[in-house]
């Protein structure tokens, strides 16, 4: 364990994750009392001041949301380092097996990326006006964001501190490849339909954003997020790697493949967001969305772009697919 | 018009996926896990890729490594590899009448507290775990070989996998 | 159009060095007229045109501008409020040496979203008003102390703001300068503009056209500023 802990990319990523939440902290208990005694409509020096404190504390919220968007990815990079000292582990599948904290971890913190992003829509919404009229609604959700974050927080102390370097772990062939076992894809389906659903479903996020059928892009966005997902692994990935039996959403991360898999995931995770934000915004905020649905047309469409170019690269390459 | 053709193409991609789900869905219940009605609890001999693996899901297509446990009921569940019924029993506790495998000597089916096992035999899980009916060295026992699936000392630990292998 | 209701403003507050500058100020101005703040240094007036102008908010009370409550407005929104609604004039002009006075008065436009050629034609005028087009060309830093407030002045009226405020204009400025400095003033006020100026020269007493001269004194109004003007208050002589 001292390897692990004392190795560079988990002391920043640690030191960087323990600052931001004592900062988020110290903002969680002013959003308590901002919450308390908010009252817009008074002209006390009492509301003044909650005016002033509350203009501080959503810039330090803001600020730390935004570096948490960026830690994400370096963690990824933190536990993909790590394959190199955990026995067994040839990228990051394997160290987030190392323990049970990793896939709930991982996990916790995607989850965490789309409701800070969320709260920083919402801030900018609230911000634009001119009397604070989401203020309590934001307090509310960042107070509920903080609860993540604090699990994510100690989640993040687990896992660091109970990855054994004597234990083996699994390798992602195990973890994710047929000589693992399990057919890995959910709802029985096979490689030719889980395709077929990918494009239709892309096809379907971006009709239903085109068209405003926002209602409908909201669930045809997150299936297609984890059809995606199947897709990446299970099948573009391997054009990726070249390689039929290599199923892993990590290997991609790493130098040898050109990190795509940063690019690859970053255009599917923030093309979902604003997906889901324009929906958010348009139906229960009544706002504009164009720039938040054409943002995600693009990024949602590079992703699918880029999947299919490894395959009609390989295929125009070899002659042959995989 | 331009609103209608997307509406209607709209809906045309929504009623493609639900086909193709359903397709999918109907697959699976097509693929079958479990045999009713064997009263007599013998063994039941199966076609290659007629029934799948109760743990792993994987057709069951060499079933000269597969094993089964019949429930009291006349319940027959199917395994492709020894390991996969270890681990299927460690998350369920049905109530078993016996529980069977196929033995790679003799091709019979045994008690799988009868058989010997293997531990470096190309299974379908990779596990290495294989049954025969008559020891010869290097064999265990089913409690030993159950212990050691579950501690996860198997032909997928490489470390294992390359100790075995050497002394071979 | 300039309405503040128990205003106060205490600098450093909860600390031992607390001053209150502001005293629950209660002011009304009416639109179109001139209002004269007077009182010693200190006395709270500069503070009080830096709450009106949103450049700072009050410790306590409401203040409205045209009907907009601006005691609250966020940083953005005053921005916007001070670009588009008010033109202010300081004491030290604040001009951006490095430029010339064409580009220091075209500064407030520069975010409006207008044509280049909707601007330059908007600060030709401006600096006709202000009697200063005859030195456009020329940088700030080469201009007399006269010609840098009529030049400060230029850039206060360009965006045609409907609120003017002067903080201490003629502190700078010697008494010819001073009377040039009044005059626009003077035409100003038969334009129509509010305007509000604080300041302790003794020029701007009894000035026929200031409707009000209102008082202060230790950050209170030491006489009646509610009301609108009657012919008893709007003279001073």
């Amino acid at each position: 364990m001292n390897e692990i802990l004392l190795s560079n990319e988990v002391i920043v990523y640690l030191l960087a994750e323990t600052v931001l939440y004592l900062l988020l902290f110290i903002a969680f208990l002013v959003t308590l009392g901002l919450l308390k005694r908010w009252n817009f409509d008074a002209f006390t020096s009492e509301q003044f001041q909650l005016e002033n404190r509350s203009y501080l504390v959503m810039t330090i919220i803001l600020f730390v949301m935004l570096l948490k968007i960026l830690l994400l990815p370096y963690f990824v990079y933190t536990i993909d380092r790590l394959s190199d000292l955990v026995p067994g582990a040839m990228c990051a599948a394997g160290v987030i097996k190392a323990n049970a904290y990793g896939n709930p971890l991982l996990s916790l913190k995607i989850v965490i990326l789309f409701l800070s992003g969320l709260w920083l829509s919402i801030n900018r919404l609230d911000l634009g006006a001119k009397n604070y009229p989401y203020m309590k609604l934001k307090s509310w959700f960042f107070i509920v964001v903080f609860l993540f974050l604090s699990a994510e927080f100690i989640l993040d102390i687990l896992y660091f501190t109970h990855i054994e370097t004597t234990n083996p772990v699994s390798c992602c062939s195990v973890i994710f490849g047929q000589t693992g076992g399990a057919n890995g894809l959910p709802l029985g389906l096979d490689i030719p339909k889980l395709l077929i659903l990918f494009y239709l479903l892309f096809a379907l996020v971006v009709l239903t954003l085109l068209s405003d059928l926002l209602l409908l892009s909201l669930p045809a966005t997150l299936f297609f997020a984890v059809i995606a997902y199947y897709a990446v692994v299970y099948f573009f990935g391997t054009y990726i790697y070249e390689l039929p039996t290599h199923q892993c959403p990590f290997c991609m991360l790493q130098d040898h493949y050109y990190y795509v898999g940063y690019l690859l995931w970053g255009l599917l995770l923030f093309g979902v967001f604003f997906a889901i934000d324009a929906a958010v915004m348009q139906k229960i905020f009544k706002q504009p969305a164009e720039t938040l649905k054409r943002n995600a047309l693009l990024l949602l469409s590079l992703f699918v772009l880029l999947c299919s170019a490894y395959v009609a690269g390989y295929y125009f390459k070899n002659g042959v697919l995989l | 018009m331009k609103k209608i053709l997307i509406n209607i193409l709209t809906f045309a991609i929504v009623v493609a996926v639900i086909v193709v789900l359903f397709l999918s869905l109907g697959s699976e219940e097509g693929a079958r896990y479990v045999f009713k009605g064997n009263t007599e609890h013998k063994a039941v001999d199966i076609k290659p890729k007629e029934y799948q693996c109760s743990e792993c899901n994987m057709d069951i297509e060499k079933l000269t490594y597969m094993a089964e446990l019949i429930t009291k009921e006349g319940d027959t569940y199917f395994f492709d590899d020894i390991g996969c019924l270890v681990l299927w029993l460690k998350n369920h506790t049905p109530d078993t009448h016996s529980m069977l495998t196929q033995t790679l000597d003799t091709h019979r089916w045994i008690d799988v507290k009868k058989a010997w096992y293997s531990r470096t035999a190309p299974t379908p899980m990779g596990y290495g775990f294989a049954a025969f009916e008559k020891k010869k060295e290097g064999f265990i026992p089913y409690e030993e070989m159950k212990l050691l699936m579950l501690q996860g000392k198997n032909l997928h630990d490489p470390f294992i996998k390359k100790k075995l292998l050497q002394k071979q | 159009m300039v309405i503040l209701e128990k205003v106060s403003k205490v600098y450093n507050e909860g600390t031992t060095q607390a001053f209150e500058a502001l005293k629950e100020i209660d002011l009304h101005i009416a639109g179109g007229e001139t209002v004269v703040l007077s009182g010693v240094s200190g006395s709270g007036k500069s503070t009080l045109l830096s709450l009106i102008a949103a450049l700072d908010k009050p410790s306590s009370g409401k203040i409205e501008v045209g009907g907009e409550l601006i005691s609250k407005l966020p940083d953005i929104h005053a921005s916007a409020y001070r670009a588009k609604r008010i033109g202010i004039i300081f004491q030290h002009f604040n001009l951006l040496e490095a430029l010339n006075v064409e580009e220091n008065v075209i500064v407030p436009l520069i975010n409006s979203g207008l044509k280049t050629e909707e601007i330059r034609q908007k600060a030709a005028k401006s600096m006709e008003m202000a009697a200063i087009s005859h030195k456009a060309s020329q940088q700030v830093n080469a201009l007399s102390g006269g010609e840098k407030q009529r030049c400060a002045i230029a850039r206060a009226l360009v965006h045609d703001p409907e609120l003017i405020l002067c903080d201490e204009p003629t502190a700078n400025l010697d008494r010819a300068n001073s009377l040039k400095f009044i005059e626009i003033l003077r035409s100003l006020h038969h334009m129509g503009k509010t305007v509000v100026v604080a300041t302790h020269d003794p020029l701007f007493e009894g000035l026929p056209f200031v409707d009000r001269v209102i008082h202060m004194e230790d950050g209170r109004i030491v006489e009646p500023a509610g009301a609108a003007p009657s012919a008893d208050l709007t003279e001073e002589s």
